[in-house]
């Protein structure tokens, strides 16, 4: 016992003498920081899984268990309302509040002001530059997805871009046809067929689901950046690209919310129709992951409905 | 024996080979019914002759003869539409219509000379999922895919759009649905909702800056 006691204290002392001669410097601390992240994401990883193997048509029914029940029965068809898959719909429709309120004061003016003040050519760099920052996050999900073709397209870019392109300055690369393809990890589950959870709505970041909010602590999981660069150009990076993107979508976002009726419903169900069209890669059929909803499912007969 | 397996194989290839055959050509004439709809969209409203108000009117024809409108609003309703009385419905289906044609007539405008093309067809068991390119204002090319059925007289009507994967009568039902049934499931009061959002222009497009 006492043997073992000591024999655990030498392993202690050992490793701290190993950390000194690192200096308790960057690997460590790396390392450290990995593990910390990895269980996190475990933890996470175990809460989707337990989420989508739930039905979805068990979820709509709860929702819609108060309304008229005779054709919640007869119509919830999962693929009819899978745009509507919100449990936490009250939750959701708070946040989306705040984001809104946050967005009105904040991020619609100063993108606005973005716009405004720096022209077109400049904003094109700074989008091209932060994309190719990226770079390996993308490269990493291509190759997740089995996708050779586009992990080429990928690094082509990369190469492409650093050099001609001045770091990423420019994008040299779409010019001679290796166009910007984004792939993060929520994409990657969903063409391995993890189902995307119920919707969330992050605060600040929009909309989202289980699934893509998994994909998204992966992706920073997997960015070099995360480990080398300081976090204040990590945090800078992600403002300037929100920014960024919303001084792109002012008039989109705008028409969006005037043509309307419930916003909210509106974004809900184009997040899911967008995500499922990205996960599938624009093609209609060939691959489709078992998670997805087809587009024109076959059920779903309008004249059924029509009287 | 084995003469008459060889008979049936025979005939059954026919069989086979026939029923793939027509409904190849079956698939092809939903895309060219697509293909004669562009053609007949261009002649009668691409013309610069014609006043806003006759344009409208023949948008609006040519849009309630090759599109489901009315099984299109009755979807978007979703289970809503059981309950709701016939006048209600009525008067649904025609802001629908209205809806369609502010939010599109512009777009059209617009559209009416890209580069549109055909690129499958794909024949479902009820439908046709008919597939296009279409080369949009900026150079891009976008896929649109037409969800096409047969009606009981052989012609087709247009029952769904897809536009990089935004369903036309998907996007309209999220939202519908949603708000009534924050109304109880009353289709009048969204009816009231609706024709306001018509008379102040909402659905029309903004041009862009």
């Amino acid at each position: 016992m006492q043997n073992f006691r000591n024999s655990g204290e030498a392993l202690v002392n050992n490793n701290k003498d190993r950390r000194n001669v690192v200096g308790l410097g960057i690997l460590s601390e790396i390392n450290s920081r990995l593990i910390n992240r990895v269980t996190a994401l475990a933890a996470v990883a175990v809460l989707v899984a337990g989420c989508a193997s739930q039905p979805n048509s068990a979820l709509q029914d709860d929702a819609s268990s108060n309304q008229d029940d005779q054709w919640a029965q007869a119509d919830a068809s999962p693929t009819v309302e899978a745009g509507d898959n919100d449990p936490i719909e009250s939750v959701n429709r708070f946040i989306f509040g705040f984001n809104k309120v946050a967005d009105t004061l904040i991020f619609k003016p100063v993108a606005q002001g973005y716009r405004f003040v720096v022209p077109e050519p400049v904003r094109d760099v700074v989008r091209n530059f932060i994309r190719n920052t990226y770079t390996p996050v993308i490269l990493a999900n291509d190759l997740l997805q089995g996708d050779i073709a586009k992990a080429e397209n990928t690094f082509a870019r990369f190469l492409i871009n650093t050099t001609l392109g001045a770091g990423g300055l420019a994008d040299v690369a779409d010019v001679v046809g290796h166009s910007y393809v984004k792939e993060d990890f929520g994409q990657t589950l969903g063409t391995w067929g993890v189902s995307e959870g119920p919707y969330l709505v992050l605060p600040i970041l929009g909309p989202s689901n289980v699934r893509d909010g998994v994909g998204m602590i992966a992706d920073t999981l997997m960015d070099p950046l995360t480990y080398i660069a300081r976090t204040e150009v990590l945090i800078g990076r992600r403002v300037a690209d929100g920014i960024d993107t919303r001084s792109r979508n002012i008039e989109t976002v705008e028409e969006l919310e005037r043509d309307s009726i419930d916003f909210y419903a509106r974004v809900r169900s184009l997040y899911h129709q967008k995500r499922e069209n990205e996960i599938n890669d624009g093609e209609y059929e060939p691959t489709q992951a078992p998670g997805l909803t087809e587009i024109f499912p076959e059920d779903d007969q309008v004249s059924d409905l029509a009287n | 024996m084995k003469r008459l397996i060889s008979l049936t194989t025979a005939l059954f290839m026919g069989a086979a080979l026939s029923l793939v055959l027509s409904q190849a050509t079956r698939a092809d004439d939903a895309g060219q019914f697509l293909v004669a709809l562009q053609g007949k969209a261009l002649t009668h409203l691409a013309n610069n002759d014609i006043s806003e108000d006759e344009r409208e009117t023949r948008f609006r024809a040519l849009m309630s003869e090759n599109f489901d409108l009315d099984g299109i609003a009755s979807f978007v309703i979703g289970k809503y539409w059981r309950n709701a009385d016939e006048a209600a419905r009525r008067e649904f289906k025609q802001i629908f219509e209205d809806i369609m044609v502010q939010r599109f007539l512009p777009t059209f405008n617009n559209y009416a000379g890209a580069a549109f093309k055909i690129t499958k067809v794909t024949p479902k068991q009820d439908f046709y999922i008919v597939f296009s390119d279409v080369k949009t204002e900026n150079g891009e090319t976008a896929q649109v895919l037409w969800r096409v059925e047969k009606k009981a007289d052989a012609s087709f009507v247009i029952t769904d759009v897809a536009a990089e994967g935004i369903s036309l009568r998907n996007t309209y039902r999220s939202d519908y649905t949603s708000a009534l049934k924050s109304v109880d499931g009353n289709l009048a009061t969204l009816n009231q909702k609706l024709r306001e959002k018509i008379k102040a222009g909402d659905f029309a497009p903004k041009t862009n800056s």
